[in-house]
């Protein structure tokens, strides 16, 4: 067995400097999960840098963020849910999953512990200790967890992760539960949004079952649907959904075991270099942003076309996949028509004709026959090939 | 502090403002509670004010911790001033008995202050089963019903807070009133 390496902290910490700090939840872990194949953001994610926030005041900021009415819209449905101490939340429960009156113990993890990292490691130990309970089946155990927190490593350093969703137990099984206000009309809902309410319930689900066989438990107990609590239609009156979630979390899993190593990439990057030389009020931008190049020659990245959604680099990253014509630039289905090819400069050369070695013979020959049916499609229509 | 003292059972400011403005028509600013711990601590410290009864956190959970948003009045038994686990659906019922009360009381007395109780009361009745029928507001069904519910989960919340009000009688009598500190984990090897 390979002996664990620790995670040289003070160096990470370094790194990070001055950098905006991202938020330790599980709603991060999702978003940080479609990336684990990127060093950099791997090692900001083990760094809690915030790389949305990193290229403010740049030429490569990112216009990120919610409008504030979508904020003020999610808290106003967040709380009538929970008010009168989670009544609404028990109704719904006992309505539409047979919630048994005497189901009705509640623990809210976020009322009483400090707003900072020993209260969130409080609260991991409090979550294991209620997931223990359920886990060996005690009487005692609880029925709604609200504000639990998990751990996990990502690249081998520990993390803790505050869940904004509800875990609810009956009937032996725990599910986990996402209470979100986009409406679910005639049943459904905005695909995208729906995806990523999901995507985090995985996450926590995979957490959870994580933390139960940890302390001994079975993790069959964490049911594979999760608990989707919308509003009905465009009103605020809410409603339950339940959703098969099994493939998501196998999803999740794979993805946070793909990052890399956070100690490798520690030791990749030269002294004096970091997100602590990027962020805002680090110096000037031209700095700035040689600082950020500086990282991402040396840990390396991985970009796609989706980094564009929600990572904070992804402008940098395109200019840099762009200037090295890496095929990625078109997308990841389209890359698995090029095998054998390493840049879209070449791609060109060998739709042109050019003579293909063998790797690249069965890309060539797709390459080739693209450029003749696309110069007959412009000459059809008068354009020139 | 007249509000919770007829609530009777540890109270969000919102919950708080709701009561203060159907009962009394009186309308408190729910956001100024969040100096109110701090003020009412310094009263206590201080010595130059001396009072009977001070606005106090409840104690939550095992640690017996201060709840940042559920306040308690000192001059009650400590086992009215816990969150245990059947705690927040027990006291959600107690309230809407309170209510109930209060609104059979107000009918006939003050009709302005019996449709705001009467409104109030509905939401609290709304996830309670048997409570409302049709979407009408009758206290005395309202009343029935959280009773039954409460008869299914009194007795295990009343022997959970029995039992944690001996551990809070043995803290510090700042403690017993404030809450406890967070404990302190030690970190077990490679954590």
């Amino acid at each position: 067995m390979t002996k664990k390496r620790g995670i040289d902290q003070g160096r990470l910490d370094a790194i990070r400097g001055k950098a905006q700090q991202r938020t330790p939840t599980v709603r991060a872990l999702a978003n940080f999960s479609g990336h684990t194949p990127c060093p950099t953001a791997t090692l900001a994610f083990a760094a809690e840098v915030d790389l949305d926030q990193l290229p403010n005041g740049t030429a490569y900021e990112m216009p990120f963020g919610a409008s504030p009415y979508h904020f003020s819209r999610g808290e106003s449905f967040e709380a009538l849910v929970k008010r009168d101490r989670y009544g609404l939340l028990l109704g719904l429960l006992r309505d539409q999953l047979g919630f048994a009156v005497s189901d009705a113990k509640v623990v809210d993890l976020r009322s009483a512990y400090p707003k900072n990292r020993e209260g969130l490691r409080l609260r991991a130990h409090e979550t294991r200790r209620l997931l223990a309970e359920i886990a060996r089946k005690d009487p005692d155990a609880v029925n709604l967890i609200d504000g639990a927190v998990l751990s996990t490593e990502i690249g081998g350093k520990p993390a803790y992760f505050e869940a904004d969703s509800l875990a609810a137990r009956f009937g032996g099984e725990l599910h986990v539960g996402e209470i979100k206000s986009f409406p679910v009309v005639d049943e459904r809902g905005d695909p995208e949004k729906v995806g990523a309410a999901l995507d985090q319930a995985s996450m926590y689900a995979h957490l959870t079952c994580a933390t139960v066989t940890e302390v001994g438990g079975n993790d069959a107990i964490v049911a594979r649907d999760a608990l989707l609590i919308t509003p009905k239609n465009v009103g605020l009156t809410p409603t339950m959904s339940i959703v098969p979630i099994a493939k998501r979390m196998a999803r999740a899993a794979r993805l946070l075991a793909a990052a890399p190593d956070v100690q490798d990439l520690i030791e990749q990057l030269p002294p004096r270099s970091g997100f602590a030389y990027a962020c805002e009020g680090a110096g000037e931008e031209a700095s700035r942003l040689e600082a950020i190049h500086t990282m991402l020659d040396a840990v390396g990245n991985h970009y796609t076309p989706d980094c564009l959604k929600d990572c904070g680099l992804a402008r940098i990253c395109r200019e840099r996949a762009f200037q090295a014509g890496a095929p990625m630039l078109v997308g990841t289905k389209a890359i698995r028509l090029l095998p054998g090819v390493i840049g879209l400069e070449r791609a060109e050369e060998l739709a042109s004709g050019a003579p293909a070695a063998a790797t690249e013979r069965a890309a060539a020959d797709q390459l080739a026959r693209a450029e003749r049916l696309y110069g007959r499609a412009l000459r059809a229509a008068g354009g020139n090939a | 502090m007249a509000s919770l003292n007829e609530l009777e059972v540890p109270s969000s400011p919102r919950e708080i403002a709701d009561y203060a403005l159907a009962r009394f028509g009186r309308t408190v600013d729910y956001r100024a509670f969040a100096s109110i711990r701090r003020d009412e601590r310094r009263a206590y410290d201080s010595k130059r004010t001396s009072r009977n009864v001070y606005i106090v956190p409840a104690l939550e959970g095992r640690w017996l911790l201060p709840a940042r948003g559920r306040f308690t009045l000192s001059e009650w038994p400590i086992e009215q001033r816990l969150i245990g686990p059947h705690s927040l659906r027990v006291d959600h019922l107690k309230v809407a008995i309170n209510i109930a009360g209060q609104l059979a009381w107000m009918t006939g007395r003050d009709a302005e202050r019996a449709d705001a109780l009467s409104h109030l009361l509905a939401n609290y009745a709304r996830s309670i089963p048997g409570a409302m029928d049709e979407g009408s507001t009758d206290p005395e069904r309202i009343t029935g019903a959280a009773r039954a519910e409460l008869e299914v989960l009194r007795g295990d919340d009343d022997q959970w807070r029995a039992q944690t009000a001996e551990r809070v009688a043995r803290l510090p009598a700042e403690e017993q009133l404030w809450g406890a500190a967070p404990p302190h984990l030690v970190e077990a090897q490679g954590e």
